[in-house]
């Protein structure tokens, strides 16, 4: 989760660079992008790195707030297959992600912004189990299922372009509450691309 | 251009750290026991003998014993130990034989020897003997006291913790003459 850092460290260097080198003559705040109050993306990220589709949905509140709900499922097979025999504890199945988020630049085709999120996640994980075939002890590995539910924060950079396609990247982490058995802590990383309408 | 790019390094490092981020939560697979006295040393006249033999039904203090193969599917474990020989300035320096002959089991010779025991045809021990035959000199052999099972990723790796007979603090010093 270190990397999540210095991610987040250099995602920031890049969001300050294309701020300051991208301003468009839509970048005012009579665009008509912010009459457009509807957004629809997918995570091209989690399908290309983990064989997940991930559908997001955001409303805007006004110019500074949105509210949002992101749902991703589905594991490549061959993840699927060879869990019993990877070195990872956890496999996470589904996620669905309520989130706010709070806009901290003014723009209208390029901004950045926090987010505060929950994350119900599900999935299964893996742990010893000794049995006894009446002479003997022996142990397997074996799979089990978990829930739980996850509280973090992100934050993001989008880029407009022809007023309604749009490019967004997600950078944050959650926190698992209940579950013992859960990934102690859950990422929040997409590149979505989505169409505001 | 410069904008595409800069789009395209966006993209490639983020699925780099999603890599990354998919593999923390770590699991690895592994029994540990112990089990005393299951490596054995001694050396007469010019051999070093060393064996280590356990059954498959390993008792470690439990109700039941381990069954080894069940858990590892493994047919070979190993341990490793070291030689050093006197020189003649009197330090200690590390030696590798180079007559060593394994009468049950097998042995992979490095900076140290990693000595393997085999299950036996009958399925119910796991059998290492080797003799190793030296020069005359002063020699100190040093034995880990870890025995684990080989080629386990499918299963559980299992690893025996155990002591040596016939080594003080897993180290034997004698003399060739």
């Amino acid at each position: 989760m270190k990397r999540i850092s210095c991610l987040l460290g250099l995602f920031l260097s890049i969001s300050t660079f294309a701020q300051s080198n991208e301003s468009t003559v839509t970048d005012t705040i009579t665009s008509p992008i912010f009459s457009k109050k509807n957004e629809i993306k997918v995570d091209v990220l989690n399908l290309i790195g983990n064989g997940r589709l991930g559908i997001s949905y955001e409303r805007f509140l006004n110019k500074d707030f949105s509210v949002g709900i992101s749902g991703l499922t589905f594991n490549k097979s061959s993840k699927k297959d060879g869990f019993l025999k990877d070195d990872t504890r956890t496999m996470i199945e589904y996620q669905v992600i309520p989130y706010v988020r709070y806009a901290m630049s003014k723009s209208a085709t390029n901004l950045y912004y926090l987010e505060a999120f929950s994350n119900i996640n599900g999935g299964q994980y893996k742990e010893l189990k000794t049995l006894n075939n009446g002479v003997a002890d022996y142990v397997i590995v074996t799979k089990k299922e978990y829930n739980d539910i996850a509280l973090g924060a992100a934050i993001g950079y989008k880029l407009y372009f022809k007023e309604s396609f749009v490019i967004d990247l997600t950078v944050g982490i959650g926190k698992n509450l209940f579950n013992s058995d859960s990934p102690s802590t859950v990422s929040r990383l997409g590149l979505n691309l989505g169409y505001r309408f | 251009m410069k904008k595409y790019i800069h789009y395209l390094t966006i993209a490639i490092i983020s699925i780099l750290f999603t890599g990354c981020t998919e593999n923390d939560d770590e699991f690895f697979a592994t029994e540990s026991v112990t089990a005393t006295n299951k490596i054995e040393v001694s050396a007469s006249g010019n051999v070093l003998n060393v064996t280590c033999n356990f059954d498959r039904l390993l008792n470690h203090g439990s109700d039941f014993p381990l069954d080894l193969f069940l858990t590892s599917t493994s047919r070979k474990f190993f341990f490793n130990y070291s030689m050093q020989k006197r020189n003649t300035s009197g330090n200690w320096e590390n030696y590798i034989p180079d007559n060593i002959t394994a009468s049950e089991g097998d042995n992979l010779l490095g900076s140290y020897i990693s000595g393997i025991q085999e299950l036996d045809a009958l399925d119910t021990t796991y059998e290492y003997d080797t003799d190793i035959t030296l020069n005359p000199g002063q020699y100190r052999v040093v034995i880990e006291p870890r025995i684990v099972s080989i080629g386990s990723q499918d299963a559980v790796t299992v690893i025996i913790n155990t002591t040596t007979v016939g080594a003080v603090n897993n180290t034997l010093e004698f003399t060739v003459n």
